[in-house]
């Protein structure tokens, strides 16, 4: 019975292996950068590049969750972060009169203002679902656009209450200045993005999940099987909703500040690149997108190709490799990680023989099924790193 | 209770009185009227075009009648949404299979059972002993299904997702049970196994069946209607509709010289 408890052993090696690995690697991270990197570098990758990975996953996590799981593409995820980003202040700063006379700022400290925004970014999201899950399609993508690019207006006119083009300044999360402990902002954005990349997880094999993916599939026939469909993507937009509210939160502590810029139609369509290019039918893609978006966005002015330099058309290098990225790769960087994984471990499997237990837990009835299968595997629907996206 | 029990054996298990379905200048559905007795089969027979599906459809609350009312058990339902009258015992399965293609077989028959049992918003993962999922399981038996029970639906070869149709019809404890065409594209040896199946089903449950194929139509049901061009033409014992000259023309003829689709 040993060779069975060393088939489990390194069945569970496999399952776990990667993901433990890439925990370590997460948690080690700020901890080496002093080692390679003088103070200043090393502050700069833990934030700049690490915390606002972080930040901009959970966001496009929110976007992935609802397209992959409820099969609506929302494209007011960017709009609810910043919502709650504004209610942080709102919570947050000292009570002050403002240069048209409205009184704002409650005084809370940092958590409960942080509560109270989420609560009201559920809310929010609640509130755009009942507005746009009625309506399908490209109708749908025009609603939610509608609703983020109404938002930015509201605040950018509101002088009396939302600080108007100015926005606001001074909010201090509660791990100070992250300028001043960067590795505790760090270790902030990394529990909170761990808790809403498990939590979703979580979420998607319960009833509640099961019956949003049974929408993204049918909605005709859950209707049919006694759901009332409406109510339960108002339920998809509240959980999506209170994600990117997390991701807002988080941002206006990274910041301190809070201005429209943050909540304008390019954060919008930031968002939406970080979950293609990431691979929209992969929850884990949200962060794979916002690292490779973070690291083109920040160098791509320094990168010098044949002697011709990006400096003045970064935004040019940004755009083709988006556009490589989306044709070679049509589910993504961890679509494309996902494929060569699975490929390479089938043409390993079936020439070692020590492995031959590794081929013996996923079967593979007709190797040809395996070479047309789409990279989601049908066989593979409950495997922790892939999801079923709609066809 | 003891006037309930004894009126409701009375209480036709589906009334449709002068239903009428208009879409704009197609009168889909004219002055259709018909009462189906508790645990009755009933099977509804009719070329194509003859508005049987779309009788379902109003029924089952895809759309309103234009006229018209549907009592239910006694209830009415004639404006009722979908999922309510989903909830009253009332489910149906779809001539073009509608299954969700992302989702296991044990995953479907699940939201099948939970759909009419409350619990739909939780956000706990379901436990073993769920009555949903028990249920799921012995109807996965029931259709065939327990051998690729924790498959992908879109795996399945188009046989078993008829059978999965049904299953997740029977999921949710109907009362009524309307099935649209459930022999279309099935083997004759899956045809035998549906007519087994529907034959064993308990006789608490009333079911409707729409269905092209005769020999399903007439081993399965105890009272056969006849529709053409959105009305009843006849109704009748299986043997009567047999014999009647009227049926033969409008829609045996039409059998035996056209393809359906």
């Amino acid at each position: 019975m040993s060779g069975t408890a060393a088939a489990a052993g390194g069945k569970a090696a496999r399952r776990w292996g990667l993901p433990l690995a890439g925990i370590a690697l997460l948690i080690l991270y700020p901890l080496v950068l002093p080692l390679l990197f003088n103070a200043n570098q090393a502050r700069y990758w833990t934030l700049s590049i690490g915390s606002q990975s972080l930040i901009l996953g959970i966001v496009a996590l929110s976007l992935i969750f609802m397209s992959g799981y409820g099969g609506m593409v929302s494209l007011a995820q960017a709009a609810l972060a910043g919502f709650a980003a504004y209610m942080v202040a709102l919570m947050n700063l000292l009570p002050s009169t403002t240069a048209t006379g409205g009184t704002i700022g409650l005084g809370l400290p940092s958590i409960p203002s942080a509560v109270i925004a989420l609560v009201l970014a559920t809310l929010a999201g609640a509130l755009v679902g009942a507005i746009a899950s009625r309506s399908s399609g490209i109708y749908f993508l025009m609603l939610t656009l509608a609703i983020a690019v109404g938002f930015f207006y509201v605040v950018l006119q509101n002088y009396q209450f939302l600080g108007g083009h100015i926005g606001f300044a001074g909010i201090v999360g509660p791990t100070g200045q992250p300028r001043q402990n960067p590795i505790a902002f760090y270790y902030l954005c990394l529990v909170v993005a761990g808790l809403a990349y498990v939590g979703l997880r979580y979420l998607v094999r319960t009833q509640l999940g099961l019956t949003f993916q049974g929408i993204r599939d049918n909605p005709r026939r859950m209707r049919a099987l006694g759901y009332r469909v409406s109510l339960h993507r108002v339920a998809i937009f509240a959980i999506g909703g209170f994600v990117a509210g997390l991701s807002g939160v988080l941002g206006v502590w990274y910041r301190g500040n809070i201005s429209p810029g943050v909540v304008d139609l390019s954060r919008t369509i930031d968002v939406l690149i970080i979950a293609v290019v990431g691979g929209l039918g992969y929850p884990i893609g949200a962060f794979v997108g916002a690292v490779a978006f973070l690291i083109l966005d920040i160098f791509a002015s320094s990168v010098t190709l044949f002697g011709f330099s990006f400096d003045e058309r970064f935004n040019t290098l940004i755009g083709l490799a988006f556009v490589v990225i989306v044709i070679v790769a049509p589910h993504g960087l961890t679509g494309l990680v996902d494929r060569g994984w699975r490929a390479a471990r089938r043409r390993f499997s079936s020439v070692g023989a020590p492995v031959a237990a590794a081929a013996a837990d996923v079967p593979v009835e007709n190797p040809m099924d395996a070479i047309a299968a789409p990279p989601i595997d049908p066989i593979d629907q409950r495997d922790p790193d892939s999801m079923g996206i709609s066809r | 209770m003891t006037v309930g029990s004894a009126s409701e054996a009375l209480v036709p298990a589906l009334q449709l009185q002068g239903v009428g379905r208009r879409f704009g200048a197609l009168q889909a559905l004219r002055d259709v009227t018909m009462a189906v007795a508790p645990g009755e089969r009933r099977a509804i027979l009719g070329p194509n075009g003859a508005g049987k599906t779309t009788l379902f459809n109003v029924v089952a609350g895809d759309f309103p009648p234009t006229s018209g009312t549907i009592h239910l058990y006694g209830t009415e339902v004639t404006h009722l949404q979908p999922h309510l009258r989903t909830r009253l015992g009332l489910t149906r399965t779809y001539q073009n299979s509608q299954l969700f293609m992302g989702l296991t077989v044990a995953d479907s028959l699940y939201l099948a059972g939970r759909g009419v049992r409350g619990g739909r918003f939780s956000m706990l993962r379901p436990r073993a002993a769920d009555p949903a999922l028990v249920r799921g399981r012995e109807i996965a038996e029931t259709v065939h299904l327990g051998e690729v029970y924790d498959r992908s639906v879109g795996s399945l070869s188009h046989g078993q997702q008829r059978q999965l149709e049904v299953g997740m019809a029977l999921a949710g404890n109907p009362r009524l049970l309307m099935l649209d065409e459930p022999a279309a594209g099935l083997s004759r040896g899956e045809r035998t196994l549906l007519i087994d199946l529907l034959r064993s089903l308990p006789r608490d449950v009333t079911v409707i069946l729409v269905e092209h194929d005769m020999d399903v139509a007439l081993a399965a049901a105890d009272r056969v209607t006849v529709m053409q061009e959105g009305a009843i033409v006849v109704e009748g014992s299986p043997d009567e509709i047999q014999a009647n000259t009227t049926v033969q023309d409008i829609y045996l003829g039409h059998h035996v010289g056209t393809h359906h689709g």
